[in-house]
């Protein structure tokens, strides 16, 4: 790797990772940090997103998050201070020149086209430089108590695109039989009120799931037709309908920690030539569901990658 | 929308009650226990105690307690130097609910190492290595574990009196080929199982799935009847016996006969000797109470709010014999806890914390069974506090900022432990934790 002290890391969203992994690379002492995040800061971040104050609600992720590291006027390695670049902005359109910059990237996304972006571009990096050049990618995911951390050296250790299938699947949906005919649950419900009824009445737009209107209108019809096929109408909060039109999933600060924290563990492996290509694990998987259980695999390269077989090139 | 949604839908408005209300002790002025408060600030814990150790001063760490009074103005710091005389005696922690140690000055582990503490948990860390180490003097409880793949609680095998009559009510012979389509998979099961025994025919997977698809035909031709492929899907719940203890259970049934003084605890305990109790009564007909919780089945709204009924009904009817035994043994369980317990009642858990905080004896018993995290642990309940010593400037040590990591991993977990023991939901580690950065690796002994 290169001298320490001209190290720069991009990373990917300032949300609950992001925060976390931006801390820990501060207090590594990476002097030039860059993020990206097209985000504003809402009340909801604020149990685990601590650059962020309530006073910040509505501005951008990313120019709070640099805002607040650079204030702490932390020194870095090579004497050189700590510094955080913001980019409010969608990273899918950051060309290739500046993406080229960077020692590492290390993403807390909760995006997976996001992610399938940066992990094309970086396998391209790697390919067109004909291994010259290789910016690894280190991916971090979290959802309540789980989370993962990918480590993937593009080119040579499986891409983002290679352990796609390790994905939960999709949660299923409800067959419109049920929703429209015999809903059984506040779920279908909301379901056919917003797949087939919004539709019927307001043929014309789209849901808007930031409109007050919009959200009375789902909460009157959702208890109306609740009541109609006599199920219990005490679930149908505000927070839950919201939970299941926005598919919110729950996240924590802890949780955070434990993967941001291991996504800049493979920052200092890589950076101080502790890192063995293709023999360390590549995969680290974290559930504190029940006890405190984590466990690591090396993920193989899949051949038939579309992303990352060489054949394409 | 609330600050804390994203973690009530996780543990509730109960367990986020438990977790502002804690008293929360932390030992140690260290990296550490900064991020471990920041952990615990976020999700909203407010009272805190934090003790500093006269030894030595800190580096800088990234937040400081004014940065964690702007994250919640609610929370209360109170600080306290380190007092041999006044912390060497139990009396003094005997009010917190959680006392967390991350000091590395063994002057101060040694005084308190023999006093009965309430439930602790120790850490440490250096370079890419760290554990966490769950002490008590008592097992730990948990009701709402949170299981995500819970096996259905429906007793199709031997119906309580309640049930019973709700599933006679459905005559399958006199049904018209859509009422059949109307049925929800336990119905089918029931009678399936019925059927069975009238033909005295042995009950096994292959019986009942045959009896299942006889039933199926009579519906056939007709459009794909996805109540009868749940049947099949869900047969193993007519195979089940309901009067089966769940050994998770049995664990808790053997662990409760210690005295807790953890007030959870002593009430969960209380719980259990009353379960005893109400799997003697008649009425519990030596099951378990019901949760009456059903899942969703392929059926007609009509149907399935009968069959939900009938199952509330009969879980409501346990409930009312099971707190009156609760009540008899000790009046003060709120209702709430009784309800909650017997929703749960499949699902609790004990877990046994370690007796002590670790020491050089325990790596050697633990070498037996994990050589490399013996190595690791030996290595950290040596561990002074060179780390933590005043730094001159950042520059000259940057050899070990690389390892911050492992220091923010470490009060991850051990924060997250924290709420699962200070809530009683989700189960906390069993019971010592030893973490390996270099080799991305966790390892999980007993000491
Ligand atoms: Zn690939």
């Amino acid at each position: 790797m290169a001298d320490l002290a001209d190290v720069s890391i991009l990373v990917l969203g300032a949300g609950g990772l992001g925060c976390e992994i931006l801390k820990n690379l501060a207090m590594q002492g990476i002097p030039d940090i860059h993020v990206v995040d097209m985000d504003t800061i809402e009340l909801t971040n604020l149990n685990r997103q601590f650059l962020f104050r309530e006073s910040d609600i509505g501005q951008s992720k990313a120019l709070v998050a640099a805002r607040f590291i650079n204030e702490k006027n932390i020194m870095g390695l090579g004497g050189r201070p700590v510094v955080v670049t913001a980019h409010f902005q969608d990273l899918t359109l950051l060309d290739r020149k500046f993406i080229e910059r960077f020692t590492l990237i290390v993403s807390g996304l909760d995006s997976i086209e996001a992610r399938r972006f940066m992990n094309m571009q970086l396998v391209r990096i790697t390919f067109e430089s004909r291994f010259e050049k290789c910016i690894p990618f280190i991916d971090g995911g979290s959802e309540g108590l789980k989370g993962h951390c990918k480590t993937i050296i593009p080119g040579f250790s499986a891409c983002y695109e290679c352990s796609l299938d390790t994905l939960p699947a999709k949660i299923e949906s409800y067959p419109l039989c049920t929703v429209s005919n015999n809903p059984r649950l506040p779920e279908h419900v909301i379901e056919f009120l917003m797949s087939v009824q919004w539709a019927q009445q307001h043929p014309d737009r789209d849901f808007d799931f930031d409109s007050k209107e919009d959200l009375q209108w789902l909460m009157d019809e959702a208890h109306a037709r609740a009541r109609q096929f006599n199920i219990d109408t005490s679930k149908l909060t505000p927070q839950f309908v919201l939970g299941v039109i926005k598919n919110i999933v729950p996240s924590v600060a802890s949780t955070n920690a434990i993967i941001a924290a291991q996504c800049c563990t493979e920052v200092s492996k890589l950076l101080y030539n502790e890192y063995d290509i293709g023999e360390a694990p590549n995969f680290l998987v974290y559930n504190g569901d029940d006890g405190c259980f984590a466990y690591s695999f090396v993920h193989e390269r899949v051949s038939t990658c579309l992303v990352c077989r060489e054949s394409i090139q | 929308m609330d600050k804390f949604d994203r973690q009530l839908r996780l543990w509730g408005k109960h367990g986020q009650l438990e977790l502002s209300k804690a008293h929360i002790c932390i030992i140690g002025n260290t990296l550490l226990a900064s991020e471990i408060l920041k952990n615990l600030v976020l999700p909203g814990a407010t009272k805190f105690h934090l003790i500093k150790e006269t030894s030595y001063v800190k580096s800088d760490c990234f937040l400081d307690v004014e940065d964690l009074k702007s994250i919640n103005e609610h929370a209360e710091f109170n600080e306290e130097t380190w007092n041999a005389h006044l912390m060497g005696n139990q009396e003094y922690w005997r009010y917190f609910d959680l006392i967390i140690l991350t000091t590395r000055d063994v002057s101060v582990i040694e005084s308190i190492r023999c006093l009965p503490m309430p439930p602790m948990l120790a850490c440490n860390w250096r370079e890419y290595h760290g554990y966490a180490c769950f002490v008590s003097q008592e097992p730990h409880f948990v009701t709402e574990c949170h299981r995500q793949h819970k096996s259905p609680d429906l007793r199709i095998d031997k119906p309580p009196q309640p049930l019973l009559n709700f599933y006679e009510s459905i005559k399958p012979s006199q049904l018209s080929q859509e009422q059949l389509n109307d049925l929800p998979f336990a119905v089918i099961i029931y009678h399936a199982l019925k059927s069975l025994k009238e033909n005295c025919t042995k009950i096994d997977r292959s019986s009942l799935r045959i009896e299942i698809r006889r039933l199926h035909e009579k519906t056939l031709p007709g459009p794909e009847c996805l109540n009868f492929i749940e049947a099949e899907r869900y047969l193993y719940l007519g195979l089940q016996d309901s009067e089966i203890i769940p050994d998770n259970l049995l664990k808790c049934f053997s662990l409760a006969s210690s005295e807790c003084v953890v007030p959870f605890n002593s009430m969960f305990t209380d719980m259990i000797s009353s379960l005893k109790d109400y799997l003697k009564h008649p009425s519990s007909e030596h099951q378990l109470p019901l949760s009456g919780l059903i899942p969703d089945m392929e059926s007609s709204s009509e149907m399935y709010n009968a069959i939900q009924e009938a199952y509330l009904r009969c879980a409501s009817k346990n409930l009312n014999t099971f707190a009156d035994i609760v009540t008899s043994h000790n009046a003060s369980v709120p209702l709430s806890q009784i309800k909650n317990f017997c929703s749960n009642v499949q699902n609790v858990r004990g877990v046994v914390p370690a007796s002590h905080i670790p020491t050089e004896q325990d790596c050697r018993t633990v070498k037996q069974i994990t050589p490399a995290a013996a190595a690791i642990l030996r290595k950290l309940v040596k561990s002074k506090h060179e780390l933590e010593t005043i730094r001159p400037s950042f520059v000259e040590s940057r050899d070990e900022l690389r390892y911050y990591p492992t220091c923010s991993l470490l009060a991850g977990i051990v924060a997250q432990e924290a709420v699962k023991i200070l809530t009683h939901q989700f189960v906390p580690l069993e019971n010592t934790l030893i973490y390996d950065g270099k080799a991305g690796q966790v390892y999980r002994v007993k000491l």
